[in-house]
């Protein structure tokens, strides 16, 4: 048995007056890919923001290698875990290639330039996520997909341990898709990355997760693999909605039709 | 280029000076010569520190703006338009009100407390539902306390005894004559400290305007640095203010010409726009001293009358967008 990489105790969070997550825990252990779900407002941005503490559970601890994030320093935590955000803000008008290299930042001493390693770990990356036709092209001229591809090319040079996406995976066109996906699952086999996802896609989470959280009302209604969640009577209780559940022929994955 | 435009700033004046003979009278000094009389009166006298004077005020209030676009993510703030240079400029005001001009020091910490409470007055006024600043509140929030200072200066001013109101209103359109060798020596080794601290900061500054959330996941600790450069700025801007006077939209102008030239590295940003915005205001200054010459008008006239019309091409492209 593997020691988990995360684990969450008990953590209660609200905004507030409305309690946004209620004693939630559980453990995910290292180089696992993990699928968040869950219907609008059941807590998963909260807790991926925890889990990149950014916010902090008002009770309960949440525990990311072996250490309360609330110990953490701001440095430390982002060499570990990055995220990939749905969007960024784009006021001013940096290359793209300066973006990615932000991702360098907690490696840097504070009046360093970035030195020839980082801009190779830069590069890398970019060339991973396809993006480095435009990396000297501003990231406010981008599109929806190219500004997504940049960002987690941006994730992926911080080199984390533990990398967080949230619905990372909308802007982009199918070809981008497949190459995301094959990229995340090496990482996972290459260098022991743990991915921890959110997404709406439940027959996408199935195919390419190892274990799904299944969050509904800020409460933890089910976690295992997608099989022991991905139950028509969970997602009837969860979603309210009817669905036909088979093996997908494909891979094998389990997969979920909506009766409409 | 600050030197080019300092030396052709040396020349021009009411009594006109040949450029070269200004270089020969400059290499001159350092070679230890004597020069005439009245030519050492105006350029070593009068000039050259007033130039210098222009230069780390100009230097002062760009790199405030670039700041300050920075932590607020909107390319149009710069310590006039939030109604810090009226917080400093009413804090210095009350200094000479109250006597405490008389300290050492006393006029620059009263315009510094004035600029500080500014701040945290637009914050409050500006700040939406858990401390997120809404953009164009922002810049409203700016107006309104602006107007609110204002209307305390032309208080304080009726109080004054009239003999002070022309040099007072004069100074609060900007000044750059007055200014004594200790004031310029202050003025430039607070900019230099300061500017040295900000540079400090610079990387983290791209974070920043990358949103505060993105910084915190990036490794930044986001409180701590955003309060550590509203201070210094404030406090940049508080001694700009104190002994020059409102000089208005240099801080807008400056940086978002240097972000089209440099891009928006601030590692490049903030010297770029120091020393164009010295330059800037050099220009400006000569302009201002030669234009009606011999009377002057205040600096402040001339930055605004570029400023305002670039502000409102600003926010006009801002807005198609």
């Amino acid at each position: 048995m593997t020691t988990p990489v995360l684990s969450a105790r008990h953590i209660t969070f609200s905004y507030t007056d409305t309690t946004v997550l209620d004693d939630v825990s559980f453990e995910i252990e290292s180089a696992n890919i993990v699928a968040v779900i869950g219907p609008n407002g059941s807590g998963k941005t909260t807790l991926l923001k925890m889990l990149n503490a950014t916010l902090f559970p008002d009770s309960g601890s949440l525990v990311i290698a072996g250490r309360d994030t609330k110990r953490w320093s701001r440095r430390q935590i982002a060499r570990t875990v990055a995220i990939v955000p749905q969007e960024t803000p784009a006021v001013f008008p940096f290359f793209a290639e300066e973006i990615v290299l932000m991702g360098r930042f907690p490696y840097l001493r504070s009046l360093a330039f970035e030195d020839r390693a980082d801009y190779r770990i830069a590069r890398e990356a970019m060339e991973q996520t396809d993006c480095l036709a435009f990396a000297h092209r501003r990231f406010t001229e981008l599109s929806a997909g190219e500004r997504q591809r940049v960002l987690i090319a941006r994730a992926l040079a911080q080199e984390p341990k533990i990398l967080l996406l949230d619905e990372s995976t909308v802007f982009l066109d199918l070809k981008h898709q497949a190459r995301f996906l094959s990229l995340l699952r090496r990482l996972n086999r290459e260098r022991q990355l743990t991915v921890i996802f959110v997404t709406h896609d439940i027959n996408l989470a199935a195919q390419n997760a190892h274990r799904l959280l299944l969050l509904y009302n800020g409460k933890k209604y089910a976690i295992g693999t997608p099989a022991d969640v991905l139950t028509a009577e969970n997602l009837r209780e969860v979603y309210d909605v009817a669905v036909g559940i088979d093996q997908n022929p494909h891979d094998g994955s389990h997969r979920v039709t909506l009766l409409t | 280029m600050f030197a080019a435009i300092s030396l052709a700033s040396l020349g021009v004046g009411a009594i006109a000076i040949a450029p070269q003979d200004v270089l020969s009278a400059l290499l001159g000094a350092l070679a230890g010569q004597e020069l005439s009389a009245s030519e050492d009166l105006i350029l070593f006298s009068v000039r050259l520190p007033r130039i210098l004077f222009a230069g780390v005020v100009g230097a002062s209030l760009s790199v405030s703006g670039v700041v300050f676009q920075a932590l607020l993510r909107n390319p149009l703030a710069d310590p006039f338009v939030l109604g810090i240079s009226g917080g400093s400029a009413l804090g210095a005001i009350v200094a000479i009100v109250i006597g405490a001009s008389a300290f050492y020091l006393g006029l620059p910490f009263l315009a510094f407390a004035g600029a500080l409470a500014t701040v945290f007055l637009v914050f409050i006024v500006a700040g939406g539902p858990r401390g997120v600043l809404l953009d164009n509140s922002l810049l409203l929030a700016g107006v309104v306390v602006n107007s609110f200072f204002s209307a305390a200066i032309l208080f304080a001013l009726s109080v004054v005894d009239s003999l002070e109101l022309h040099s007072i209103s004069f100074w609060l359109m900007g000044d750059l004559s007055r200014a004594s060798l200790a004031e310029i020596g202050g003025s430039a080794l607070c900019l230099g400290v300061c500017f040295a601290l900000l540079y400090a900061q610079a990387r983290k500054l791209n974070l920043i305007v990358q949103g505060e959330e993105t910084a915190l996941q990036l490794g930044v600790n986001v409180r701590a640095t955003k309060y550590i450069l509203l201070a210094v700025t404030s406090l940049v801007t508080a001694v700009a203010v104190s002994f020059a006077g409102i000089i208005g939209f240099i801080g807008i102008m400056v940086p978002h010409m240097m972000r089209l030239v440099y891009g928006s590295d601030h590692r490049l940003l903030l010297p770029a726009a120091a020393l164009f915005g010295a330059s800037f205001l050099v220009a400006a200054d000569t302009v201002a001293r030669t234009a009606l010459a011999p009377s002057e008008l205040p600096v402040g006239v001339i930055t605004a009358l570029c400023g305002a019309p670039y502000f409102i091409f600003l926010m006009r492209r801002k807005e198609r967008r």
